[in-house]
């Protein structure tokens, strides 16, 4: 077998890579499985998965036009195009305006979309509150789909007072500042 | 004292590092950061430190010559990025070394903290407290799903990469099992790379373990998870070392390496490191019986250009023009007053 990527080497590696719910595999020779590997850090693997999910797999092949594809454009003036060719953002907004292509790279390189680790303390409560929001209102539309209204029910009333509790906090904080 | 003069020989976990990436809100992500938005930016998080603690002192990387800056890179005080930066940069270093806070690298901050040994949760320990005593002062970017908002996403989450620099020459030099390993361990969420980062082979049998994953596990869990990898890593290659460590031809090539260390007169930097390598698993195995002055990671660490240049300046007068073969030859002398 042919290394995919010289073209030139036999290929001796194989690197199975799970990208956007698809299973690709990659023969590579020795040589440049190393490379691979040595770059196996993030923005490598990134990229990787940059050109799987815009190109598909012709992106591994020269030889083959690459196609065009739809360009968005944040409030930074980054561009779909840059981000894919550099691999980052902008600003803290391009987390919204590129989300569509972010989830698909989270699924990929960190396999999960959700963050669970540390907050920052100055906002921790009113994040806590968020999370737990979101955990029952989860619980909640399972409970309906289940049709045990009676527990959706209680679901709904936490669900506002934890709200309400969130709404206070915020103007708390707000009369704080002036 | 600086981590690095607390090395010892004595387990094939040579350091651990841990780094926290963060940015601010008020600024764009570093690229499109102007020139005034950067020197605000690294005014705003010195005077965050600063003003609370008198343990941390500011350089200005920007202003530092080429060697100076490799040399703080041999040291990883700075990464490659920020020696290669032409934006204003800075480093803010606590006063014992543990601690160095990188201005404008990839993100506006990287906290990172390096300590020697198995010590992964008390570098943590140090980076989260110095990323608490920031954010007293400043607001971070960060979202209430993805976490900490990085500019690019494959540290969004946590921005914590936790790594661990490890000697293992014995499962290097068994064909195909470290790339084995290294393909094992990507699929666990762990990346395996060679001495510098990602721009160099692993010389020296010196690799770095890193957790890949930032997003949907907490910092503990994450750490756990490394530390897990890290053990069985070392395990493995303990059991190789008491399988050869008896072998007359192991005895031999820790005692040729030895011995053209300690006369040798020039000597690239590739030929030292593997022989270097070949001391330093001998002094574990406990087969080199000799006195040895210099913890050999430490030896590894100045024969690199810039540390060498830094320390040995005087030796040569103008070294920016000096010819590798004076720089072997210093190299060679370094290592043989070192051994």
């Amino acid at each position: 077998m042919i290394c995919d990527h010289c073209k030139k080497l036999n290929a001796s590696v194989t690197i199975e890579e799970i990208s956007v719910g698809k299973k690709t595999e990659l023969n590579l020779c020795y040589k440049c499985s190393l490379e691979y590997n040595m770059e196996a850090n993030a923005p490598a693997v990134l990229n990787h998965v940059l050109k799987h999910m815009f190109y598909g797999l012709d992106a591994l092949d020269p030889s083959k036009k690459q196609q065009k594809e739809e360009t968005l454009e944040c409030k930074c003036k980054t561009t779909s195009a840059e981000f894919r060719k550099s691999g980052k953002f902008g600003c803290e907004k391009c987390y919204e305006t590129f989300e569509k292509e972010l989830l698909d790279i989270f699924k990929s390189i960190q396999r999960a979309t959700e963050h669970v680790g540390k907050i920052p303390q100055t906002n921790e409560n009113s994040i806590k509150i968020a999370w737990q929001i979101k955990k029952l209102e989860k619980e909640q539309a399972k409970a309906i789909s289940l049709e045990e209204y009676e527990q959706a029910a209680i679901l709904r009333d936490r669900i506002r007072a934890l709200k309400r509790e969130n709404e206070e906090n915020k103007e708390d904080t707000n009369n704080g500042m002036v | 004292m600086a981590w690095y003069e607390n090395l010892k020989d004595d387990s094939p976990i040579i350091s651990c590092r841990l780094r926290l990436a963060r940015n601010l809100r008020k600024y764009p992500f570093l690229f499109k950061l102007d020139e005034t938005q950067a020197r605000e930016m690294i005014k705003d998080v010195t005077n965050a430190i600063m003003e609370k603690t008198n343990n941390f002192e500011f350089i200005d990387v920007h202003k530092k010559t080429t060697i100076e800056k490799l040399t703080l890179l041999d040291y990883h005080k700075i990464s490659h990025d920020l020696v290669r930066s032409k934006r204003p940069s800075a480093l803010i270093s606590s006063k014992d070394d543990f601690i160095h806070v990188m201005l404008n690298e990839e993100d506006h901050i990287r906290i990172q903290s390096i300590y020697t040994g198995n010590n992964i949760e008390k570098a943590y320990e140090l980076a989260n407290y110095t990323d608490n005593l920031i954010e007293e002062s400043i607001e971070y970017a960060f979202h209430e799903t993805y976490g900490y908002l990085t500019s690019c996403p494959s540290n969004t989450g946590t921005g914590m990469r936790a790594s661990y620099m490890l000697h293992l020459p014995m499962l290097d030099s068994l064909r195909g099992r470290m790339e084995h390993l290294t393909r094992s361990l990507a699929s666990l969420g762990m990346t395996v790379r060679g001495l510098h980062g990602e721009h160099s082979s692993s010389e020296g049998s010196i690799f770095q373990v890193s957790n890949q994953i930032t997003l949907g596990r907490s910092e503990e869990d994450l750490l756990k998870n490394l530390q897990k990898t890290v053990n069985q890593l070392v395990k493995t290659e303990l059991e190789e070392l008491e399988k050869r460590k008896n072998k007359s031809s192991f005895e031999d090539s820790v005692y040729r390496a030895y011995g053209t260390l300690k006369y040798v007169r020039a000597i690239d930097i590739r030929e030292a490191r593997s022989l270097l390598s070949k001391v330093k698993i001998g002094i574990l195995a406990g087969v080199l019986k000799e006195e040895i002055k210099t913890p050999i990671y430490n030896i590894m660490m100045n024969v690199d250009y810039g540390a060498l240049k830094v320390n040995y300046l005087d030796h040569i007068g103008n070294f920016e023009n000096a010819e590798h073969d004076e720089i072997n030859a210093l190299r060679a002398s370094y290592i043989r007053e070192s051994l």
